[in-house]
């Protein structure tokens, strides 16, 4: 057994990372690439939210009945309104296996910086459930009658603004962590201040279905999504040492 | 080295000063004063709820004290240097191997974190010594309590350099050749000049500890 060295199919996918090594370096992208790992085996943390996506999305038409016009009209809320609880779905939980496994402690007490480790873990979670809304947003767009422009501009407004609701969840779970329906607190904490990025990005696409320019609505969706990067990411890093002890 | 009055030992790895620690209102130990040099092995002692996991929590800088400092040469443990953090190792009662990770993987996050990430080969030959080298590519999740365990400790044995080592029972679930071995190991990383403080509930046989009894914090020298 100890003679055998199996070719690892871990070993593979690391190489853009640390080509002659099976380890990817220990900084953001290593845990970035640990938690898409952790993904890749456990797929139910991706399909997941994406599955709710749809099948809220799908409830519209039916709820509404089938009139083209009006789910026209509410089509940009409607679907930056699913956007928004499919994120919440999952964003809720990301630091409590973390912590339940104590990996959580170790990156507090290793030589990294946290809120490198913070990012990196932002990140992957973003790729998990929000990369794959953006992936089927035009579908969504199409299918509710939005016109070409107005998908693009649906598309473009949740790539903006999806990640503001990953940063904004990684700061409500940090703090919620470790208590008891957390889930349920984490949702009525970033709600309030998700509303901006839903203000936006909804708006822009609004602008969009009417003929207007959605310029305006993205840069500030934009900017939104600079300044949450700047503050997000290092408010979750000490939430999480503060939740720890 | 216990009781001693508080001054910064230049060398002294680990420096606790006038510690003290409440839980829930109640003072779970107070003016708790440690020393470990490079090649000192300290045994924690105490029953159960006498506040060990507490006190390794506050060493490693997990949580504060009510009370006293913490230093790790001479710095205190919220304002140590990437370099000094990278020098600590602090294994809790959870394992922190995810189940989905392979072995190899798990390990070399671990590692990746406190600094240098490891070589397979190294992570071959530490696992081979807790006789887990056919482990290496097998889920966490499929490991039994006691290999996690020692995959656990055998993450320990990938550092270069003899480093400053907070365990808190280490021994849960091991069997007797993994004991017998944690033993001999922990003489082999005094002796290369590391420093370790750990607890247990399971008498060490052979390795050459202090005990350090919390309940009454009162040190008796070395053990006969």
């Amino acid at each position: 057994m100890t003679a055998r060295v199996p070719a690892s199919l871990a070993e593979g996918r690391a190489a853009p990372v640390a080509p002659a090594r099976a380890t990817p370096s220990g900084g953001h992208l290593g845990v970035m690439a640990r938690d898409l790992r952790v993904a890749g085996r456990q797929r139910t943390a991706w399909l997941l939210p994406l599955a709710f996506f749809v099948a809220a999305l799908s409830l519209f038409p039916l709820g509404l009945g089938a009139d083209p016009t009006l789910l026209r009209r509410v089509a940009p809320g409607v679907v930056w309104v699913c956007a928004l609880l499919s994120m919440m779905l999952s964003v809720n939980q990301m630091f409590s296996a973390d912590l339940a496994d104590g990996s959580l402690e170790q990156m507090l007490i290793g030589r990294r910086s946290m809120v490198g480790l913070v990012a990196g873990r932002i990140l992957a979670q973003w790729l998990l459930s929000g990369g794959p809304l953006v992936l089927v947003a035009p579908l969504a767009g199409l299918a509710f009658g939005l016109s070409g422009d107005a998908v693009g501009v649906l598309v473009a407004s949740l790539l903006l603004g999806t990640p503001v609701m990953t940063m904004l969840g990684a700061l409500g779970a940090a703090l919620a962590l470790g208590l008891r329906n957390g889930a349920a607190l984490v949702f009525l904490l970033v709600l309030p201040l998700a509303m901006p990025a839903l203000v936006f990005g909804s708006g822009a696409v609004v602008a969009a279905t009417n003929g207007e320019p959605a310029g305006a609505a993205l840069s500030l969706l934009g900017a939104l999504l600079i300044l949450t990067a700047l503050v997000a990411p290092p408010a979750t890093a000490a939430a999480l040492r503060i939740s720890v002890e | 080295m216990i009781s001693e009055p508080a001054r910064t030992d230049a060398t002294a790895l680990l420096q606790a000063t006038r510690l003290a620690c409440r839980r829930g209102g109640r003072r779970l130990f107070s003016g708790f004063e440690l020393t470990l040099e490079p090649g000192s092995a300290v045994w924690l002692r105490g029953p159960n709820g006498s506040g060990k996991t507490s006190l390794l929590r506050v060493l490693a800088g997990l949580a504060r004290p009510d009370d006293g400092e913490v230093r790790y040469d001479g710095a205190p443990v919220h304002a140590l240097s990437p370099v000094q953090r990278g020098r600590l190792r602090y294994l809790g009662h959870t394992n922190a191997l995810k189940s989905e990770l392979r072995v190899v993987e798990a390990l070399a996050f671990l590692s990746g974190l406190a600094g240098e990430p490891v070589p397979r080969a190294r992570v071959q030959a530490a696992l081979s010594r807790w006789g887990l080298a056919g482990k290496i590519d097998a889920l966490v999740g499929s490991l039994s309590q006691g290999q996690r365990r020692k995959a656990a400790l055998a993450r320990l044995m990938l550092d270069d350099e003899a480093c400053t080592w907070l365990l808190d029972e280490p021994q849960e679930a091991l069997d007797a050749e993994g004991l017998a071995l944690f033993d001999d190991w922990l003489t082999e990383h005094a002796a290369r000049g590391g420093a370790v403080l750990l607890t247990s509930h399971i008498p060490l046989r052979s390795a050459p500890v202090r005990v350090v009894d919390l309940a009454s914090l009162t040190g008796t020298g070395p053990r006969p």
